[in-house]
């Protein structure tokens, strides 16, 4: 898992609740990075998991909340580093679609070893997307947040419905659907 | 406040990841840099790959360029309306302008062609056109070029331009003019020689008919032995002469190209009897057999030229008939081929004369040889009768064939492909005996027209001989005149007279008289073939060359007056199966009431005999004119019924004005009504016991 993904998380961590729980989390993990992440590195994902699920302990939230939270707060981080993937479209559906269609390929082109989630935009009309979620990751909740925010930077009025499509969530459809 | 460990072991992950984000930035620059390294080698590949193009690409350009040069070709770059983009040496030296006064100059201020501007639409198509014109130079000279074009695309091939590849043909069209005007020469030349031939040929084929005319009328007269045989010499040279100069003459049309083919459908069984009886008359003197073997799968009339067609198998037969003194001369026609419309037809002469050996045999075709010196001595001819045949039938696609046995005999051949029309053969009309036909002529009315007083004389000594009644008029104009009196059974026409010729005379005569149509045959001493197809387009039927002999005119007149009759009365009878009614009585009518039918027609024929001659006696000069009224009232449609149009008509036309003329009249008419009457009436009881045998 790229490096910036741990930072941010990190970060969200420290400025949420202080350093005292970051320490926290991390002494309370066994990792090989022994806690120190860069943004332009890349780390085990088992260690994002156990950073989650110790917060989740720590903090008494449930995990997809944390992931969930984790999105929205990302999303702030794209957008200010890299503002021309928002400026190249000018509604949150076209958006969505460039994920897969640009944006994942550029982010490829940077970073060989990236792991991405696949994100299967369709259009069902002219005010409904349905995007299906697939990463080996389970992370859906995290990408969900990540859909709200972006809706909302677009600055729509919309509804979002979330379905399992493989129950140990490595499939989700997500329902978008404008006001 | 955080505890101090912590605080150090977040310091420690700090410094750690830093350190970490250090060497990953080092190793990336250092990534880069290799990168970089590399790229900058591909970029100088690449610019030695362009280098190397460009140059290949230069000279390439550069060869092209001077190849133009070389090849003096000149240049222009256009764009789509004709203004001037690019020039090349060639051009400018071509218009006398530089490259910088050509440029935006428009090519079409630099062309003397108002047609260019249909041209220049040419152009504006995909596909490369060439034209000629003549290019105005800076000084006002013309310069012929012919000009080459093609389009010039941009690179979303989109049409921006032209290119025009110009060559200098000013010296091939000196060349061409000074051809035009050599062949326009030669040309006029040529038709002044014709035109001479022309009139030579009427000069000199005038007073030859004379001779050969008075000849022949002095053959009639009583002579001695020796004046016979002078007598007999001259004719020899005449016709000798006669021929020699038709062959001159064809063969100067022939080497003119002026011999045309002119197709039409004709009856070739027909044209083949004809050739065999002019032949079995001249045989009659020597021991010879003329035959005619016609294929009977030529059952229908053929699409060739009658007339050469005709002119080659003559000069075959009279080569055949001239070297063989005793035997046979054949000729026949065998289809070889006969496909749909196309039929291909062999024509064979064969003759059983003195033969040629191989070597004569090389030289027969060529123009004045003879197989050999002395036969022009003992035989007469030219020598051109061949070589007049093998052009003709060159001219009908065709080829002559000969094989010889010296001393057996020679066969001439060739074949000929003709369409075959849907017009069957006429059936072949009785053969005759001419001499035996000269009662016939009784009752025939001919018309002479002719302004030559030798010929004059020569053709009335002849009709009188033969009993032929005729008028003579001496030129067209008295022809017409006639014409517009009298009715003719036969007109002779001559082409050339002074006031009113030939031509015009006929076709005044079939539009403005009451002979328009009595068949007119033109006496000519043209043998130009041309001249003999504008007297059959003015409404002539047949033509005689002059000079001509007694069997010539003979064989037109039985043509025309006898065998006409035979074929009226053949066409009867074909119609009536068995029966024919007496000639003097309206057959025609009779026909179309009775048919086959003769029951019926004697029934009514035996009525007439009932009635009829009671009416009639009750005719007479001393009558009240109403009984006579009333009389031909009721008998003229009677006499029409039993054929006796002539009288019906007689009694009609009387009973029509019987009221409104004087006694005189109306006393002499009837008598010739009833002297016909008593004429008639004996041919009707005839005619009665006629159908009833045939009816029985």
């Amino acid at each position: 898992m790229k490096g910036i993904v741990f930072t941010e998380f990190l970060d969200m961590v420290e400025q949420e609740f202080g350093y005292e729980t970051v320490d926290h989390i991390i002494e309370a993990s066994k990792l090989e990075s022994g806690g120190v992440y860069t943004s332009v590195g890349t780390y085990p994902f088992s260690e994002m998991l156990q950073l989650v699920s110790n917060l989740s302990e720590k903090i008494e939230v449930e995990i997809p909340s944390l992931l969930y939270a984790f999105g929205k707060y990302l999303f702030n981080t794209f957008l200010s580093s890299y503002p021309a993937f928002f400026n190249r479209c000018e509604d949150g559906f076209s958006f969505l679609d460039s994920i897969d269609s640009y944006i994942h390929i550029e982010v490829k082109k940077l970073y060989h070893d990236a792991e991405l989630p696949a994100f299967q935009s369709t259009r069902l009309s002219e005010s409904q997307m349905e995007l299906i979620y697939r990463s080996s990751r389970k992370m859906s909740d995290f990408a969900e947040g990540l859909i709200d925010k972006s809706m909302s930077y677009y600055k729509h009025d919309y509804t979002l419905s979330k379905e399992l499509l493989n129950p140990d969530g490595s499939e989700v459809k997500f329902l978008i659907t404008l006001k | 406040m955080i505890d101090t460990d912590i605080l150090q072991r977040k310091l420690d992950r700090e410094r750690k990841a830093r350190k970490q984000a250090e060497s990953i930035l080092e190793k990336k620059a250092l990534e880069l840099y290799q990168a970089n390294l590399e790229l900058k080698q591909f970029n100088e590949a690449l610019e030695i790959k362009v280098q190397s193009r460009s140059e290949a690409l230069f000279r390439s350009e550069k060869k092209y360029r001077e190849i133009m040069e070389n090849m003096r070709l000149g240049l222009v770059e256009i764009d789509l309306e004709g203004n001037i983009l690019k020039t090349n040496e060639v051009y400018q030296k071509m218009t006398g302008y530089s490259a910088e006064e050509l440029l935006h100059k428009n090519v079409k201020t630099l062309v003397n062609f108002t047609a260019f501007d249909s041209a220049l639409e040419d152009f504006k198509s995909l596909a490369q056109t060439s034209i000629e014109l003549e290019l105005i130079k800076k000084d006002g000279r013309f310069l012929w070029v012919l000009i080459s074009g093609a389009p010039i695309y941009n690179e979303s091939k989109k049409l921006v331009g032209r290119i025009g590849i110009h060559y200098d043909i000013s010296e091939q069209k000196k060349l061409e003019k000074a051809l035009i005007e050599a062949k326009e020469k030669a040309e006029q030349a040529q038709q002044a020689e014709q035109q001479f031939l022309a009139n030579m040929s009427h000069e000199i084929r005038t007073p030859l008919n004379a001779i050969i005319g008075m000849s022949h009328l002095l053959e009639s007269t009583k002579l001695d032995q020796e004046q016979q045989e002078y007598l007999h010499l001259i004719l020899n040279g005449a016709n000798l002469l006669q021929s020699l100069l038709s062959d001159i003459l064809d063969i100067s049309k022939i080497d003119a190209g002026k011999v045309t083919v002119v197709h039409d459908i004709f009856d070739l069984t027909e044209v083949l009897r004809r050739i065999k009886e002019t032949f079995l008359f001249k045989a009659r003197e020597k021991d010879l057999r003329i035959e005619l073997s016609i294929d009977p799968l030529i059952t229908h009339q053929i699409n060739s030229d009658p007339l050469l067609l005709n002119q080659v198998l003559m000069n075959l037969m009279s080569n055949a008939e001239k070297f063989t003194e005793s035997g046979s001369v054949h000729l026949s026609a065998k289809v070889l081929q006969k496909r749909e419309e196309k039929m291909t037809i062999q024509f064979l002469v064969q003759d059983t004369g003195i033969g040629m050996s191989e070597e004569q045999l090389n030289r027969i075709f060529k123009r004045f040889q003879q197989a050999n010196e002395l036969i022009s001595r003992d035989f007469g001819g030219t020598g051109l009768g061949l070589f007049i045949s093998k052009k003709i039938l060159q001219l009908l696609g065709s080829d002559i064939q000969v094989q010889s046995t010296l001393g057996k005999g020679s066969c001439f051949s060739f074949e000929l492909e003709t369409e075959v029309s849907n017009l069957p053969n006429k059936p072949p009309k009785g053969s005759q005996q001419s001499n035996a036909l000269v009662a016939t002529y009784k009752g025939k009315k001919v018309l002479i027209t002719e302004d030559n007083s030798m010929n004059q004389r020569y053709i009335t000594s002849l009709f009188k001989k033969w009993q032929v009644s005729f008028d003579l008029a001496t030129n067209g104009l008295e022809a017409l005149e006639y014409c517009q009196q009298k009715s003719y059974d036969l007109i002779f026409m001559d082409l050339q007279m002074p006031i009113m010729g030939g031509m015009e005379a006929t076709e005044k005569i079939k539009t403005q008289s009451i002979n328009q149509k009595t068949p007119i045959i033109a006496l000519t001493a043209s043998t130009f073939l041309s001249q003999k197809n504008k007297a059959l387009e003015s409404g002539m039927v047949d033509f005689i060359s002059k000079p001509f002999v007694p069997f010539h005119l003979k064989k037109v007149l039985d043509r025309y007056l006898v065998q006409e009759d035979l074929a009226l009365q053949t066409q009867a009878q074909a119609k009536l199966q068995s029966y024919s009614y007496h000639t003097e009585l309206d057959v025609d009518f009779l026909q179309e009431a009775y048919g086959n039918d003769f029951e019926s027609a004697l029934e009514l024929f035996e009525i007439f005999i009932e009635t009829v001659p009671e009416q009639m006696s009750r005719l007479s000069i001393q009558n009240e004119t109403s009984d006579n009224y009333h009389i031909l009232h009721k008998v003229h449609p009677t006499f029409k019924m039993v054929g006796l149009s002539d009288l019906s008509d007689m009694a009609k036309s009387l009973h029509d004005v019987i009221a409104d003329i004087p006694s005189i009249d109306i006393e002499n008419r009837i008598k010739s009504i009833l002297e016909k009457y008593h004429k008639d009436v004996l041919i009707i009881e005839s005619e009665i016991i006629k159908l009833r045998t045939y009816v029985a």
